[in-house]
């Protein structure tokens, strides 16, 4: 009897250990996110224009030569673009000099209100080296199609008060202007800075 | 015997006066809000985050209806959430019940009171006052601490005020400083 009991019980542990592993294996992988989100070693393809905080023209050749981050936000944002501008600030303080080789992007999506100047304003809270994009909504919706990256604008309860969902990750660029990877905004600073020195190796 | 005992008692006193140094909770009714604070904004920013974690210590639950700061203009709940890498904002429509023995957090990244319009930029080590209205309890004033641009959670340089209201530990709603 007793020995039965713990045949049953063995076979039972053993067909849900075996279920178990099967839906694991069978769970649906992250969904939501546009499918045509960048791979690593693409080639960035086309071309694009921006204007930088200075006032200066910035378009992919600008990619080739150095490597580059890129990270995509906008000012009327309370969380994730201070937190990632501020994180930014950190791994360049911690990269030291060697942080001038690397091109820091920020890319202003909300077109409508983040003038050259509210961007330029915007950035004096962080280092100094991070370079501000803005243009006209057909400028940043070429950038953006060309980084593989994704925006929409969700209206709010005033016509104002619209708000931006964005593209979170920093996309890592090589000075051959390949996509070579990005920085999640859930890993730890440590592994951030520790994809910058390899992406300044390359 | 006692000299291990007064280490104890050392540790101790070193742990509450530690723990004060970083909370400040407010009550009303069977519910505790625990250390509102914000982040200091980039200038030009007109938006800003506000968090606490609410507690109902009570038998019924509540509902959070409003929140509204005299840092901004309008305060609404919002959810940051990610879809893929994909940062997505909403207002929070649904109602914000907190049960009996729950604990609703706010926090960066996640659920958060959403300030509309700021009238100034929110400094480090400043502070602001703020009004939550719950169903049932009603309304308590609160005082957020404002800490780093971009802390993830609440840093110990968020108490250091200099009106001393971080002296204010006593669990008691209290009004504006």
């Amino acid at each position: 009897m007793l020995l039965k009991i713990r045949k049953i019980t063995w076979a039972m542990v053993a067909f849900f250990t075996a279920a178990f592993v099967v839906l694991y294996i069978a769970k649906d992988p992250p969904t939501g996110a546009p499918s045509n989100i960048a791979t690593p070693m693409m080639p960035l393809e086309g071309d694009f224009k921006l204007t930088t905080n200075k006032g200066e023209t910035f378009t992919a050749a600008n990619l080739m030569d150095r490597p580059s981050v890129v990270f995509f936000g906008f000012t009327n944002c309370p969380d994730i673009c201070p937190t990632g501008l501020s994180e930014l600030t950190e791994l360049l303080g911690k990269l030291g000099d060697s942080a001038d080789q690397l091109q820091v992007l920020f890319i202003a999506v909300d077109s409508r209100r983040d003038t050259q100047m509210i961007v330029r304003e915007y950035l004096t809270s962080f280092d100094p080296r991070i370079i501000g994009l803005t243009g006209t909504k057909e400028e940043i919706d070429t950038a953006v199609k060309t980084f593989k990256a994704f925006y929409e604008i969700v209206p709010g309860a005033k016509p104002d008060d619209y708000t931006v969902n964005h593209t979170a990750g920093m996309y890592l660029i090589d000075k051959k202007k390949r996509f070579v990877g990005k920085l999640d905004s859930h890993e730890s600073l440590e592994v951030s800075l520790e994809k910058l020195l390899r992406l300044l190796k390359r | 015997m006692r000299r291990f005992v007064r280490i104890a008692l050392g540790c101790l006193m070193a742990m509450l006066i530690s723990g004060m140094a970083i909370a400040h909770e407010f009550s009303i009714g069977s519910l505790t809000i625990d250390h509102p604070w914000s982040r200091a904004t980039p200038p030009s920013a007109k938006v800003g985050g506000a968090y606490f974690a609410i507690t109902n210590n009570g038998t019924e639950p509540d509902t959070l209806v409003s929140a509204m700061t005299n840092a901004s203009e309008r305060a609404e709940f919002h959810l940051m959430s990610m879809t893929g890498d994909v940062m997505t904002m909403a207002q929070v429509t649904e109602p914000l019940v907190i049960a009996p023995g729950q604990k609703l957090v706010f926090e960066p990244n996640g659920l958060h009171v959403m300030l509309f319009e700021l009238r100034a930029g929110l400094k480090e080590g400043e502070s602001f006052s703020g009004t939550l209205t719950f169903e049932k309890a009603g309304s308590v004033e609160l005082v957020f601490k404002v800490d780093r641009m971009g802390a993830k959670a609440p840093t110990a340089n968020a108490a250091v005020d200099q009106t001393g209201d971080a002296q204010d530990h006593s669990g008691m709603s209290h009004g504006s400083e």
